[in-house]
């Protein structure tokens, strides 16, 4: 069964396509990126009986940024929150079709959730750093996947907060609580506690929705940064910051992807007539 | 209504609330104060010659020649009431014998009374309770039993209306005329110089044991046996309650089973404290036998049952409280669940549980009920940690019961009562009080 | 190409376990819950346990003895040859102390928690806080030396004094309102404004006159009372009040704040004042809470022991007349702490049967009480959330 979705004979077709519509003519491309690193094939996402995502198909390419975007409640979150099953926390939630990380099915019987989530990392909207020292909070990936020398354990902090671009801000008070730092550090560290556990993929739910501009630019920087190492989805509310980091964009309308293309694309020529009304603001 | 009497209306509404809080108040003061003032007294009094020459010969304490000068300078002041006892007995013997029986019981009562002031007098048989060995070891018990040596208490029935009054009437005018009757106004006037009241901090109270059923001495057996009842109580029952909470807030589904574990959960809250005991007895000595009779692990295990369900509640909520935030950034970083419940749930719910805890530890150390069948003992000596398992215990709150209405002398030893209150009631508040503390100092060192 | 990807598929997939592997991880995860469900079922075990145990030891008495005499005579006699096993005085005597410290507890703690949730500012209800707590912690063994070494004495020497005082201080500010009241209601009518105030103030001087008379007589009454024994009824029913209280307190104020704020604002905006809107719209919509309240907080006083062993008089007999709180009387669970000692327990005699008889009464009531108070809560909150 399981060798059977691996070898998932569709892809390799879809990824020819999504290469010419997704990639970005305007922006670098990145060396090794570029393949379908998450398939999405008539996925559904129910609460109960209400179906909040609705037969989405999509490839999301990896080492890319892709943003999703679309009015509040149109299953943003929940989209984004299924590729690394925390809507597992939710009772009710179940769905239906197929999601697919590297080949292998995510919603499959034999897929370990926790093994899944050091893959695919995620950073929620508000800073949430653990009450523990910022040292703890980057460790606490690591010591679980059994880091436990305190000299490697430095090595990891030191080079995911500085991936973050945070270490110049920190290194000097490692061992002081997190919940000190102000909220977009709080949100950088979030990112580096993410890096540390070297995941593939790296989720972000409005991370700046609850910061100050300037540390919006910040952390808008950092994705700058990742892209290329990782494959970045963001969900935004903001259309100037999905224009503005990604690399290809999705437009959700109550639960349906409406559109999905390269973010030039998107923004300056959308195909469809509701993804234009929100482009320029009819509705939000 | 006109609009004035509605006004009065209201603010006489506000009045009734703010009056309920104040008469609380009032009564937490009205309980509180006297057992304070007087449990103090246990420890902080004025104490006599008695008192030293008790603390000397009982405990080995206090300076042998300070204490002997002491006494000599009492004895110099007693030997003349001596004398004068002793010349009176002499009297009495050349007297007629219809005189001698009106003089002799009265005398024996004047004995006893300066017996019980002074000590064992001279040509008294050895005292064979350590009660009789000593006169007043307080001041203040000194002055009443000098009352009651100087005046005897009659009562007035005249009126069979109303119930018998009582007065006083100096023993002095019985023994007019003979030898015996300088002897009240010397003891009167002399009673300091042969007590030698001196201002005594006594913190043996705390860590002595008891001389002769708490007439002398200290509450070590009984502190300590609430010690060990309370921390075993909170050995089985701190683990099982957060195990539960746990399970309760992480694991359970909706469901019946779930309700119904939640009504088993407050029904056990609900349960009289005097069921516990009984069940106690019925389960824990008479089924399993988990000792020959009484024993503070019987007790403990008895208390544990009766605190659990405060430590599931307190956990439940602390665990609830802790922000779902905390619990995604685990999970997202790929941790199990059992991981994210011990290195992020626990530590963050933590002041929440040990406060709980730490109100339930007062709980189990305050109650009496539970641990009547199966663990308290009115006398006896601190146990060994080895005799947990087999021995019954004194306890503070059982034996102030006992020693306030079952003692055979409980209004001699007040003191003692009062002062196995306040200790209890210390403990008991001061556990409240760190809670409260702690709650405070942990939740402001998570907030950073 | 595809053996490149496949190479690097097989490292990135790793999240997908075999079959096996994962069964057994999801066996172990099942066990893991069990064993936590085990655990935390032992509540429930142990309720079980206590109602068998309980009620195993409860059974034998009324097989020996029946019911009849149990509930309905009031000779307790438990040592003498025959021994008579008639607890209907002790059944009274609990239900006494326990109407005695409710009328007392209920009140007042419905009135301080009024005052907790709408009337004081937060910066005193800080400080009221801890003294209800306070309250709360004070072991019952203390509140029963206090009753019997301070409160006991005390009625005993000045019980007539003080009952008077406690009538003039609590009753009269009462009367006052009522003649205010009286007056303003029975002039309401009158339209001419200058008769109407003629009319109010010679019914305020007449009614107050009579309310001092009343005052002053029932005063004196009291004070003419002699109290025989401290260790009385009224003695016990006025600490268990004091320990009911924070319960009341606590759960009534938990409900009173669950009622929102829309419906103080709501009945504020038509012009009612803070005490019609508490009384009015507060007080119902927050009634079944309070009624779970004062279900708790009787039962604290039903259950309690310590108090009433020491201070209530343990004398088994209905006082007479029957509602004199000034007698000696015995409870249930006083019966069942001072008896224990001297039933014999192994031979499993009536007199140590008849104990269990009257801890299963009081385990069915307490029983029953959670129950209600529960649904009643539960019922609350539905109400409350518009379910
Ligand atoms: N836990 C939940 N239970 C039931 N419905 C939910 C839950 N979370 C979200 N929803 C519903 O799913 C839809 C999508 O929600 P969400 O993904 O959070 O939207 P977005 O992130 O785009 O604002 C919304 O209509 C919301 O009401
Ligand atoms: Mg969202």
């Amino acid at each position: 069964m399981a060798t059977d979705v691996r070898q998932a004979p569709e892809s390799a077709s879809a990824k020819k396509s999504t290469r010419d519509i997704y990639l970005p003519p305007e922006r670098k491309v990145v060396t090794g990126g570029g393949e379908a690193h998450i398939v999405a094939k008539n996925f559904s996402i129910y609460y109960g009986e209400f179906e909040a995502v609705k037969k989405v198909n999509a490839d999301i390419l990896s080492k890319y940024v892709t943003a999703i975007i679309g009015p509040s409640g149109c299953g943003k979150s929940t989209f984004l929150r299924a590729i690394n099953r925390m809507n597992d926390l939710i009772p009710s939630c179940h769905t239906s079709g197929t999601l697919l990380f590297d080949g292998a099915d995510i919603y499959g019987k034999n897929t370990d959730e926790v093994l899944l989530r050091k893959k695919v990392g995620m950073v929620f909207q508000k800073p949430n750093p653990f009450p523990k020292s910022i040292f703890d909070n980057i460790a606490y990936g690591p010591r679980l996947h059994g880091v436990s020398d305190k000299k490697k354990l430095m090595e990891i902090i030191e080079r995911s907060l500085k991936k973050a671009a945070i270490w110049d801000e920190v290194c000097d008070r490692l061992d002081k609580n997190a919940l000190g730092l102000s909220g977009g550090q709080q949100q950088r560290l979030c990112v580096a506690r993410t890096l540390a556990v070297e995941p593939e993929v790296l989720l972000l739910d409005e991370p700046t929705s609850a910061l100050d501009p300037k540390a919006t630019a910040k952390i808008e920087d950092l994705i700058q940064e990742l892209r290329g190492s990782y494959t970045i989805m963001i969900v935004t509310h903001n259309m100037q910051q999905a224009s503005r980091v990604s690399d290809s964009t999705m437009f959700f309308y109550e639960g349906v992807l409406v559109e999905h293309a390269s973010t030039a694309q998107l923004f300056t020529n959308p195909k469809d007539p509701m993804t234009e009304d929100y482009i320029t603001g009819r509705f939000s | 209504m006109n609009i004035g009497t509605r006004k009065i209306l209201d603010r006489s509404f506000t009045a009734i609330g703010f009056g309920s809080i104040i008469v609380m108040a009032l009564a937490l003061m009205v309980v509180v104060v006297p057992i304070l003032t007087n449990g103090l007294g246990a420890v902080f009094f004025t104490g006599t010659v008695e008192h030293r020459k008790l603390l000397h010969e009982e405990f080995q304490r206090g300076d042998t020649q300070d204490l002997s000068s002491e006494i000599a300078s009492s004895e110099r002041y007693r030997a003349k009431a001596y004398a004068i006892l002793s010349d009176f007995e002499a009297e009495l013997e050349r007297m007629e014998p219809e005189q001698q029986g009106k003089y002799s019981s009265k005398y024996a009562q004047v004995r006893t009374s300066l017996q019980s002031l002074l000590g064992p007098l001279p040509g008294d048989s050895p005292a064979m309770l350590t009660r009789n060995k000593y006169g007043q070891t307080r001041w203040e018990k000194a002055e009443e039993k000098l009352h009651s040596f100087l005046y005897e208490s009659k009562w007035d029935n005249s009126n069979s209306d109303v119930m018998g009054k009582e007065y006083f009437v100096r023993r002095s005018l019985d023994f007019k005329g003979t030898s015996l009757a300088p002897l009240f106004p010397y003891v009167e006037n002399n009673l300091e110089n042969m007590l030698l009241p001196r201002f005594t901090v006594y913190w043996g109270f705390l860590t002595d044991s008891s001389v002769d059923s708490h007439f002398f001495g200290g509450i070590w057996p009984e502190i300590q046996g609430t010690f060990f009842l309370a921390m075993g109580a909170m050995l089985f029952a701190f683990p099982i309650g957060v195990i539960a909470a746990i399970y309760f807030t992480e694991y359970a589904r909706p469901g019946f089973l779930n309700s119904m574990l939640r009504s088993a959960n407050s029904t056990l809250a609900g349960v009289p404290s005097i069921v516990f005991g009984m069940f106690g007895l019925a389960f824990f000595i008479n089924t399993l036998h988990v000792s020959e009779s009484k024993s503070v692990l019987a007790g403990s295990l008895t208390l544990a049952i009766m605190i659990l369900p405060t430590i599931i509640r307190a956990a439940e909520e602390a665990i609830l409280s802790v922000p779902k935030t905390y619990r995604e950034a685990s999970l997202s970083l790929g941790s199990t669940k059992w991981n994210t419940i011990l290195t992020v749930i626990l530590p963050a719910a933590l002041p929440g549980i040990l406060t709980g805890g730490v109100i339930s530890l007062g709980r189990a150390a305050g109650e009496t009920a539970p641990i009547i069948f199966t663990a308290a003992v009115s006398v006896g000596s601190a146990i060994g940690l080895a005799d947990i398992f087999s021995s019954p215990t004194p306890a503070l709150s059982w034996n102030i019961y006992n020693l306030a209405s079952e003692h055979e002398a409980a209004a001699e030893i007040r003191h003692v009562q009062y002062g196995m209150v306040l200790a209890l009631v210390s403990i008991v508040l001061m556990l409240n009080l760190s809670a409260i503390v702690l709650r405070a100092r942990i939740s402001k060192k998570l907030k950073g | 190409m595809a053996a490149e990807r496949s190479g690097e598929s097989t490292r990135s997939n790793d999240f997908v376990l075999s079959a096996r592997k994962r069964a057994a991880q999801k066996l172990i995860t099942q066990f893991g819950e069990g064993v936590l469900f085990v655990l935390a079922a032992f509540v429930a075990i142990i309720v079980l346990f206590i109602f068998f145990f309980v009620a195993r030891d409860a059974v034998p008495f009324f097989q020996i003895r029946g019911f009849s005499e149990f509930f309905t005579s009031s000779n307790w006699y438990p040592a003498d040859d025959p021994a008579e096993f008639g607890a209907f005085a002790i059944i009274y005597g609990s239900a006494m102390v326990t109407l005695g410290s409710a009328l007392i507890a209920v009140p007042m703690g419905v009135a301080a928690a009024i005052c907790l949730s709408d009337i004081l500012p937060f910066s005193i209800r800080q400080y009221a806080k801890p003294v209800i707590e306070m309250l709360a912690a004070i072991p019952s063994v203390a509140f029963g030396f206090f009753a019997l070494v301070v409160l006991a004495p005390l009625m005993q020497n000045s019980g007539g004094a003080l009952l008077m005082w406690v009538w003039w201080i609590l009753v009269s500010p009462f009367l006052l309102l009522t003649v205010i009241v009286a007056a303003d209601l029975l002039t309401n009518t009158i339209q001419d404004e200058k008769r109407r105030q003629q009319r109010y103030v010679t019914l305020v001087v007449l009614f107050g006159v009579i309310a001092i008379a009343v005052l002053l007589k029932v005063g004196a009454v009291l004070n003419g009372i002699q109290i025989i024994t401290g260790t009385n009824a009224l003695n016990v029913s006025i600490i268990l009040s004091f320990m009911a209280l924070p319960t009341i307190v606590s759960v009534s104020e938990d409900a009173l704040q669950a009622v929102g704020r829309d419906i103080r604002e709501g009945s504020y905006a038509l012009g009612a004042t803070r005490a019609e809107t508490i009384v009015k719209t507060i007080l119902p919509a927050a009634s079944s809470g309070i009624l779970a309240a004062v279900i708790l907080g009787i039962m604290r006083a039903l259950g309690e022991t310590m108090v009433v062993w020491m201070a209530s008089g343990n004398s088994s007999h209905v006082p007479e007349p029957w509602f004199n709180y000034l007698e000696a009387v015995r409870t249930l669970t006083a019966t069942i702490a001072g008896d224990m000692g001297e039933a014999d327990q192994v031979t499993g005699s009536a007199r140590f049967h008849v104990l269990f008889a009257m801890g299963l009464l009081l385990l069915i009531i307490s029983f029953i009480s959670n129950l209600v108070s529960e649904r009643i809560v539960v019922r609350q909150r539905k109400i409350l959330t518009g379910q």
